[in-house]
This record gives structure tokens, sequence and C-alpha cells, in this order.
């Protein structure tokens, strides 16, 4: 029974793959990252070069590279983010989402296979975006602790778009006002008085502050604030698709 | 086959069902009756595991189910009232798909397709069918992985007269190939019709159960209408226990003045006004 139970999410997650290969909007906004990629590795330095001649200064963006990167570094959980929600909210309108619950896969395998292996799989793809794109960020650990932070951060926007949202229009308006927690991640580098504070309840704040500093706490703090509004949001979800 | 014990359950503090209790045995058609809100659909949402927060005993081939795993709905089959299938895929790799989830040998599809009448447009997205043929399309889901126990909530709504008459006649032979059926239903002659014992339900609680004839029997009486003339026609009326008794009757057969004779029962709708006061259509 234990290989079966691999098989249907599996045959699951399949299912979520061939809807995405489906939908060019959703498949082309998993190839955003990559493009982003391209745009920060090989058009960012062109721009330094040309700001830097062109104001007669030492450096212009280079203080700002690690931003750059952070952006990079969630770009891919959130494309991903966002094709996993508009799955998930095409589900819940066609009534698959209540109807998985009475399969074997039951409601738990449906979520594992909807929000647990895209996020998987976005902490790896977003691993190797990084070791390839990455303008500033060489330790290997740092990579893989920022990809990690980032996929969280993707699972937090995934709940927060299917709990709040009760259709796919709906849906895409959230994801576009989610956007707005992402602010977290350029105040540590702007606000540099205890004024940034005011933002921790966001997770990319603390992400951004761990990615500047290195302090585990900062980590810790990404993980347990994620955490509160992944728990708040799924509660809602639950009693939204019984 | 289920056995519930006292089941009580509310979305809010305030009382929702009460105290149901009932037993539907193994082959036997068992419909719930009520009107939108009763209390039906969510009795289905605890019998088929979808609630796990009532209080007293629902129990399903023997396991609780607050406790069933995902294993079990390899025995069981649920229409829901509203379609649930991929609007995007075609009605076969529906079909294909929810079947994949099964480790049960299923049944043949193309003999399931041809059962409802779909097979012409197997191939055709779902989107493009029309309310009756995904209404068909999703009761054969239910029966792809040929389960004991099949849950359906108004299998026949939104189907065309033939139609409707087909599907009638799949849920009578899935019974006598041994299904047990849990009907939920707001529709009278459904249940006279396809069930072998109801329960009326309404504001969460069983107002009566019993099979629709001992229903229609206990509670209401034969009747003989009939009319004759008397200068301008007129109509009399007695009880079919009490005809010798009805002097106005027997005159007129013996003078041959009669001019229509029906004898009328009540309906199941009848009976579940007289026993709720709510009136179901």
């Amino acid at each position: 029974m234990t290989h079966w139970k691999y098989k249907r999410l599996s045959i699951s997650f399949m299912q979520y793959i061939n809807q995405i290969a489906r939908d060019a909007m959703l498949f082309l906004s998993c190839l955003a990252p990559v493009l982003y990629g391209l745009f920060i590795k090989f058009g960012i330095p062109v721009a330094e070069k040309f700001l830097t001649g062109y104001y007669s200064r030492k450096e212009v963006l280079v203080p700002y590279f690690l931003i750059f990167d952070l952006f990079l570094v969630v770009l891919t959980p959130m494309m991903f983010s966002f094709a996993s929600s508009m799955v998930i909210l095409g589900e819940i309108d066609d009534g698959i989402t209540k109807y998985m619950s009475v399969t074997p896969l039951g409601r738990g395998g449906y979520l594992i296979s909807r929000l647990i292996l895209p996020l998987t799989f976005s902490f790896v793809v977003s691993i190797i975006v990084m070791n390839v794109f990455s303008l500033t960020i060489n330790s290997f650990e740092i990579i893989i602790a920022l990809s990690f932070l980032s996929s969280v951060l993707g699972f937090m926007t995934t709940m927060m778009v299917v709990s709040l949202s009760a259709n796919k229009v709906e849906g895409m308006a959230i994801t576009k006002m989610s956007g707005i927690s992402m602010i977290g991640i350029i105040l540590p580098f702007f606000v540099l008085t205890r004024i940034q504070y005011l933002a921790i309840l966001l997770p990319s704040f603390w992400m951004a502050k761990f990615a500047l500093e290195g302090k585990i706490t900062y980590l810790i703090l990404c993980v347990m604030v994620s955490a509160g509004w992944i728990l708040l949001l799924l509660r809602k979800f639950m009693k939204k698709t019984m | 086959m289920i056995q519930v014990v006292d089941l009580s359950f509310s979305y809010t503090r305030n009382k929702f069902l009460e105290n149901i209790g009932f037993e539907v045995s193994e082959g036997e058609i068992f419909g719930f009756l009520g009107p939108s809100g009763a209390g039906k659909s969510t009795l289905q949402k605890i019998l088929t595991g979808l609630i796990k927060t009532y209080k007293g005993q629902s129990i399903v081939k023997g396991i609780e189910s607050k406790h069933f795993n995902n294993d079990f709905y390899e025995n069981i089959g649920v229409d829901f009232e509203f379609p649930s299938l991929y609007e995007k895929l075609t009605g076969r790799e529906n079909l294909e798909f929810f079947g994949s989830l099964y480790s049960k040998k299923l049944r043949n599809i193309d003999e399931l397709l041809e059962m409802v009448g779909l097979k012409n447009d197997e191939d055709k997205k779902v989107s493009e069918y029309s309310k009756g043929m995904k209404s068909r399309l999703n009761f054969i889901k239910a029966l792809l992985h040929n389960p004991d126990i099949l849950f359906l909530d108004e299998p026949t709504s939104g189907l065309d007269p033939n139609s409707s008459r087909d599907m009638k006649n799949i849920i009578l032979q899935e019974k006598k190939n041994g299904k047990t059926i849990i009907l939920t239903t707001h529709n009278m002659t459904d249940a006279a019709e396809l069930c072998d014992r109801v329960a009326f339900i309404v504001d969460g609680n069983i107002k009566a159960l019993d099979t629709p004839h001992n229903l229609i029997m206990s509670k209401g009486a034969s009747k003989i209408k009939y009319t004759y003339l008397d200068g301008t026609e007129k109509t009399g009326e007695c009880l079919l226990s009490l005809t010798s008794h009805d002097k106005k009757l027997q005159e007129l057969i013996e003078s041959n003045r009669v001019l229509s004779i029906h004898s009328s029962e009540p309906t199941l709708n009848d009976i579940f006004m007289e026993v709720t006061g709510r009136v179901l259509q």
C-alpha cells in the first residue's frame, strides 16, 4: 500500500504539471526566474559599467547587488506559488479539491501534491538559478538557506491566495497584492533606523536581514513568522474546501 | 453496513444535527429526504469522513467515519450534487485520471460510457458537455472502482426524463449487484421508486424513518372519489375501507348513475408535509 501511496502522489503531481503545461500563462510564469536571471547576470553589469562611466563614480549599483539577488531567490518560489494558486483555484471551481478528499489520495495527499511537492521542486530550481545567476552570493550554504526561506515565503503566498480568493480573477488580484509583502526585502537596505522593525510581521524582512547580517536568529524568525501566517491561512483553506 | 448512533454536529454554537440514529443493511437503498438546509448533505459529509468533528457514532463497514484512512476510499464511491470534473480534460481522460488513483481493478470505461450514453462524446472536453452529460459522467466516475457503498447526492437533478429513467435503472441494477446505496434527494418520486427505506430530515432531526409504503399506509388512507349526475354533475368521496357505509355511493351504483370513480392514495410528498409540516417541491 505504501507503494500505492507514492504512486498516487506522483499521479496527482503529474496532473498538476500537465495543467501548467497546458496553460501558456502559467508555463511562461515558471520560466520568468530564468529570464530575470539572464537579465541580472548579463544586463546589470552592463548597466553598472554605463552608469559608473556616466556619473564618473566608482560604483553605482554594486551596493544593491544583494537586493537583485534576493529578488532572484524569491522569484522562483513566487512564480511556482502563482502557478500552484491558479491550479488550486481552478480545481476548487471544478469541485476537484473536495472530491479528492473522498478518493484514496485523500485531502492530505492532494495538499502534498499541490503545495509541498511544488515547493520542493521550486526549492531545487531556486538553488540552481542562484548558483547560475547570483551576482554576490557564492556560499552554497547561504544559497541553500535563502532558497529554503524563499520557498517558505512561496508556500505562504500560495496559502494567502487560495484562502482569501473565491476564484481565479480574485486570485490574480491577491497575487499582485501579495507582492507588497516583498517590500520587506528592501527595507533593511534603505531604512536604517529602528523604524524598519515595523515590518517584523513580514517574513521577507527577516530574510533580507539574514542575507545582510548572516545571523541564524533572523533565519529562525523568518521561519516562525511564516509558519504563523501559514497555519492561520491553512485553517481558513481547510474550512473553505470542506 | 452503516450504523449511526446518537449523532450530533454543528457548524456553529447553535445546534444543527441532533441525536441522529439509523442503520443501513448491506444491499439496501436508503434515502435521506428533506428540504435544502435540512442537514442531508452534512450527514453525508459525516458518513464519507469529510467532517470528523461530530459527536456520537458513525460507523461505516465497521470503521468510525472520523478514523477512515485513505485506503478506505477504495470501497466507497461518492457522486456529489455538483460535478467534480476537470473541465479542460475529455470525458475519457477524466475517468482515466480518477481511475488511476485506485489500486483496485477498475470497471471497463467503455462499458460505463456506453451505459450512460456518453460513448460518442468521450473525446469531447467536459467544458463542452451539457449539464446532464456532466451529471452522467460524474455518476459513472463514482462507479469506476466498483465500490461496495455508493453515496449519491441528487443523482437525477438536471437530467431530462429519459436520462433520469436510465439513471434510476442503473441505480436499481447496482443494488441488484449487491451495492449499498445512500441516496440524498428532495425528489419524492425518485425516493418512493428507488429506496427500500427513507428518513425524513428536517431542521437537523429525523422526523420519520420507514419504507415508503409503510409511511404512506401508516399516515394516510386510500380514498374513493366519484362523480354522478343529480341535476348537475356532483362529486362524492369516502375512505376505501368505509365504502359499504357510503349510502349515497350504494344508491348510485344500484341505479347506474355513477359517471366516474377513482381510488387515490396519498403520495410520499403528502406524508412528508403531514409529518414535518414542510413542503419539498
